[in-house]
């Protein structure tokens, strides 16, 4: 069973209607995108579609419900549509989450969801801090908040999670024996479920570490929980990682354990709590932008585990990284199984929309939509073009670019001026293209424009696509040189 | 004017180490001073920084040591010193935190962080006088801060003293309006002086402003009720009702709407359920060859209950003793699926029993002979409510429970225990019914009827435990579930199972499992075509596996247990992949509150 086509309308950082077809096969995904560009919206869209078949009664849980993640602003009622087939040629089934209709609450749907792989680049950010200058890594919090999360407790058929929040606080009062006999219980369960599983994990995960080209083992020690009633805590909060080279333990292993190799644990571990579960038909694994954690040199042979342990999964990758993105499309280009797309961002006077194209084609995307007339979406997708253009020109060159603390607030004049003051210098553009580029920056390349946009004659809008082109072939190949202002110290 | 972050340069790191700090993102901050400080070793800035932002990470060693490095690097510098005090107030060293913020303060002594802080110290140390002097002080530099101004708020309402509480509060919430706390700790001090409205406005907008005012109220004061006894006056009753911890739920309603009465309406969902259930196979009560009850009326249960040493005694000085002395259960002690012996004797005294044939006895009731005066009933002084024909119902076979439970606890007994009035029981030898009584659905069915849908105890109502359906099963499948409460019975009595030891987790783990494959069997027998329509299927695959039933086990009993575990939990296994995603069925969904 695999998702063949996403559609996503007033959907977070999707207001448009936006169709991602995955092809009969129903292809992996990989997607690059900068931040704030849609990417995350997507992983999202998925993540909540899936989650939204069980109706929640908890209060606080908003993301269960459609309107949470609708711009009230847009009138278009928002929806995500997934459709799947259970092979190539089977029959094609939609299902469809709005706030009208909710198809999600099929057996298959939540089941996919109870199934599922999800990991965010921000549940691994914790892996960068637990080794620092501590001899011992303490990775319960990792483990029971992040990485364990999805793993069900054969005893209580509840997540880890649920059994970890069954025995927070408020923890009974001193003297009350039956309610702390029964939190003490509590206790014992989650630790019976967490020491066994982890006993089944340590051996799975260094199974894949090793596929990840780490010839090591790794050992979780748990010795249980215990609440304290006298202080009213629950204390030992303890998983403590070691590693061994086979039998022999790495003397000072919390140096050996780096970033990048403790994001590589922290993946290998959750890697195994899915695969130690049973799996559901439909079996989607995401990983928004967790693999750039990783050194370059152990990311590849993660693509291989994710062939050949997760090889009737669908799998979703996203990343802002340009260089993996385009080193993953490679590597993934033939056989068919994986699609390869790019979100850029654009604005318009009325909101911020992600401008979604497949493989680079985003100048002749705005000339299909010149042809359809739609010259609004015409002028987003030529000033993306334009923006990432020059952007990836200042960046490879790098040249100095005004320093924004947000790096979203940086606009295409932040990127055109320096070009301009390098082109002083060089001369690689010549007097009339960035005469006409500075008429078509204020005319159609500026987002504040575009509510008088129709007004623009076609010709005119064709002209500025045409000095965008001449604008590309003359950028390239282009060398320059970094200059560098002092930045002040404040406190 | 063009800058460019440039990466070797340690000032930028930590401008945008504090940039992350401010935003919160503590752990991106935290690298960006590291960064720093490696560019430049005798950083005390950065130090000082990530100490802080350690701090706001819990990491109170860590802030302690990176303030230590900047303190070394610049002793004349006096923010760490401030900060590491934080660190230690927030690991509870009150002594070291003051040093601190004493050191900080002649180091600065406009320094309005540090006199609060020392404020909270001595706050914490219970010293109101010095934590009020402190509050004083910093309010006396920046008159615009709010926070010391609630603190010496608090401090005064801790000294009783609730009109300059209510000043400072009220000064608090001037500077800021939405500080929920400020509203809720005023309405506090206007409790204590009896000025109701005053109290209700303000309790009301800090619940408005997200305060959990049952649970400060209840970190105050434990109750209302005590609240009253501590001052000598009553509460009106809207307030007690605001301040009153509501009943928690057994069972979510799975809908949020609510009828008149602001009660949330029971869905239609489980009322259609619940019909469904009842109207499954046979009551337990027209089921059963003989009627369910609870066991003997003991009251004055220190005379006729006895532990071994008195049992033992009884029967050194006279013999007779022993034909009386019976094995019995408590209820409160009784434990799932098997009934262990729990070392007391019950002085089985029936009625029209020849006492004197049993003189060490006599002599033990004569003991309490006052209080067993007192009972009322019909036997004599000496006899238990009970005649002799009636002991049969204990000998045969049996399942008891408690009288009050919290989650179903049946167990079965073989071995022919009395008991008290604080067990139930149901003679019947079909084992399997076991299964079926400790299961979710039949404590969701059975809280649901009975009406006990509190977070309390369940109690065994004799009634509502007949009403309880037995779905109509094939024997094989009768033989099928008793077969897994066989497993249970022997687990539960296993050294490892008993043990605490995380080294037997899995042990422990595969009684959970087993129980859940009992639980799925239920509900199929209850559910077959919710479950069948969603192709979850439990009896067949397990049948298909032809397990060995306990009795025929040869060799190592627990080893061939931890092989049924190790296959049945296999991830391909049918029955791994039913259980896993059983929840997926709406009904058990309901019944186990996942809605």
């Amino acid at each position: 069973m695999r998702i063949t086509e996403i559609e996503l309308k007033n959907f977070r950082a999707f207001p448009r209607p936006y169709h991602i077809d995955l092809h009969k096969a129903g292809k992996n995904l990989i997607v690059y995108g900068e931040n704030g560009s849609g990417k995350s919206s997507l992983y999202l869209a998925l993540k909540f579609f899936l989650e939204s078949g069980v109706d929640s009664d908890d209060a606080d849980n908003k993301d269960a419900n459609f309107e949470t993640h609708q711009n009230i602003f847009i009138e278009d009622a928002g929806q995500i549509k997934l459709s799947l087939r259970a092979h190539q040629n089977a029959k094609m089934d939609t299902y469809e989450w709005s706030s009208d209709v909710k198809e999600t609450s099929d057996d298959l749907i939540i089941e996919a969801s109870k199934a599922k792989g999800f990991l965010d680049y921000k549940d691994l950010l914790e892996t960068h801090y637990l080794h620092h200058k501590n001899p011992v890594v303490n990775v319960f919090d990792l483990l029971v908040k992040t990485l364990l999360t999805n793993t069900v407790s054969r005893r209580t058929d509840r997540s880890l999670v649920e059994d970890w929040t069954s025995v927070q606080p408020p923890f009974p009062r001193r003297g009350a024996t039956t309610q702390i006999t029964s939190l003490e219980r509590r206790v014992e369960n989650f630790n019976d479920e967490l020491a066994s599983r982890l006993e089944m994990l340590q051996t799975k995960a260094s199974e894949i570490l090793q596929k990840f080209r780490y010839n090591v083992a790794i050992d979780l020690d748990f010795q249980g929980i215990t609440y304290n009633s006298n202080d009213k805590t629950l204390d030992n909060q303890e998983i403590f990682l070691t590693v061994k080279y086979f039998d022999k333990d790495i003397p000072e292993h919390h140096r050996f354990l780096n970033e990048a190799k403790l994001s590589a644990i922290a993946i290998a571990i959750y890697f195994s709590s899915i695969l130690l579960q049973p799996e559901s038909e439909l079996k989607i694994l995401a990983l928004d932008d967790v693999l750039i954690g990783l050194d370059m040199s152990n990311r590849l042979p993660v693509l291989d585990v994710l062939d050949e342990d997760f090889a009737d999964y669908q799998i979703f990758l996203t990343t802002y990284d340009k260089a993996w993105y385009e080193i993953v499309k490679q590597r993934t280009a033939h056989g068919g199984k994986w699609k390869a797309v790019e979100f850029y961002f654009g604005r318009t006077d009325e909101y911020e929309i992600p401008v979604y194209v497949e493989d680079k084609a985003y100048l002749d995307k705005a000339r299909e939509y010149l042809d359809a007339n739609d010259y609004k979406a015409c002028a987003i997708y030529l000033r993306t073009a334009f923006e990432v253009m020059i952007e990836e020109f200042c960046e490879a060159k790098r040249l100095p670019v005004r320093y924004r603390q947000n790096r979203d607030k940086l606009d295409s004049q932040d990127f055109w001026d320096p070009i301009k003051v390098e082109n002083q210098k060089s001369g690689i553009l010549d007097q009339s293209l960035i005469r006409d580029i500075e008429l078509y920056r204020t005319r159609i390349l500026n987002p504040l424009s575009h509510t008088t946009i129709t007004n623009i004659p076609k010709k005119e809008i064709e002209d500025a696509i045409e000095a965008v082109e001449r604008l590309k072939i003359a950028l390239q190949g282009q060398t320059l040189h970094l200059a560098i202002n002092q930045p002040i110290e404040y406190n | 004017m063009i800058t460019v972050p440039y990466p070797q340069d340690h000032i930028f790191y930590n401008n945008r180490g504090i940039d992350y700090g401010e935003k919160g993102e503590h752990d991106l901050a935290i690298k960006d001073f590291t960064k720093a400080i490696k560019l430049k070793p005798d950083y005390a800035l950065a130090y000082n920084n990530r100490g802080t932002v350690y701090r706001d990470k819990g990491e109170y060693d860590k802030a302690i040591a990176d303030c230590s490095k900047a303190i070394q690097l610049n002793p004349g510098y006096a923010e760490p010193y401030s900060n590491r005090g934080a660190a230690y107030r927030n690991k509870g060293n009150y002594d070291r935190a003051i040093k601190d913020y004493d050191m900080a303060i002649q180091l600065k002594p406009d320094f309005v962080q540090a006199y609060y802080n020392r404020g909270l110290a001595y706050h914490e140390k219970r010293e109101f006088d010095l934590a009020i002097k402190d509050y004083s002080k910093a309010i006396g530099l920046n008159p615009k801060l709010f926070h010391p101004y609630y603190n010496r708020g608090n401090a005064y309402l801790q000294r009783g003293d609730f009109d300059n509480a209510i000043e400072d509060y009220s000064k608090a919430i001037e500077l800021n309006p939405e500080l929920g706390p400020a509203y809720c700790n005023r309405g506090e001090a206007w409790l204590c002086l009896k000025e109701w409205n005053k109290a209700k406005a303000d309790l009301t907008a800090a619940k408005d402003k997200g305060i959990d005012i049952i649970a400060a109220f209840h970190n105050g004061y434990k109750d209302v009720e005590t609240f009253e006894r501590q001052k000598g006056f009553q509460v009106p009753e809207d307030i007690k009702r605001m301040l009153t911890q509501r009943l928690r739920v057994r069972y979510p309603k799975t809908r949020k709407i609510l009828d008149e009465n602001r009660k949330p309406m029971e869905s239609p969902d489980v009322v259609n359920l619940r019909e469904q259930l009842r109207n499954t196979g046979t009551p337990l009560g027209t089921y059963l060859k003989v009627k369910p009850s609870f066991g003997i009326k003991t009251s004055s249960t220190e005379a006729f209950v006895v532990d071994r040493k008195t049992r033992d005694n009884l029967i050194a000085a006279h013999p007779s003793s022993a034909d009386i002395l019976k094995p019995f259960l408590h209820g409160r002690a009784l434990r799932r699926w098997h009934a262990e012996p729990q070392e007391k004797w019950l002085i089985f005294a029936h009625r029209g029993i020849a006492i004197n044939e049993y003189p060490a006895i006599l002599k033990h009731l004569e003991n309490h002979k006052d209080s067993l005066h007192k009972r009322s009933g019909k036997q004599e002084w000496y006899e238990l409510p009970i005649s002799l024909d009636k002991s049969h119902r204990f000998l045969q076979p049996k399942l008891v429970c408690p009288n009050l439970y919290n989650h179903q606890t049946f167990a079965v007994d073989t071995a022919g225990f009395y008991c008290g009035d604080t067990c139930y029981l149901i003679p019947t030898e079909e084992l399997w019914l076991c299964g079926l009584l400790n299961s979710r659905v039949v404590e969701w069915f059975y809280a649901q009827e009975s009406n006990q849908l509190t977070i309390d105890y369940l109690r065994a109502r004799s009634g509502y435990m007949q009403q309880i359906p037995v779905p109509d099963l094939t024997s094989t499948q009768k033989a099928l579930i008793g077969k897994f409460v066989d497993y249970l019975i022997y687990l539960q009595q296993q050294p490892t199972i008993n043990s605490r030891d995380l080294a037997y987790a899995s042990d422990r783990m595969m009684l959970g499992y087993f129980e859940r494959i009992i639980e799925g069997m239920v509900y199929e027998a209850y559910l077959p075509d919710e479950l069948h329509k969603s192709r979850k299927h439990l009896f067949q695959p397990l049948f298909n596996e032809q397990l060995p039933p306990l009795e025929e086990i040869q060799g190592d009993k627990m080893s061939a247990c931890r092989d049924i575990f190790e296959l049945l939990y296999e991830k391909t296994n049918p029955v791994a992949v039913n259980l896993f995603f059983l929840d997926s069925v709406k009904p058990v969904r309901i019944i186990e509150g996942k809605l």
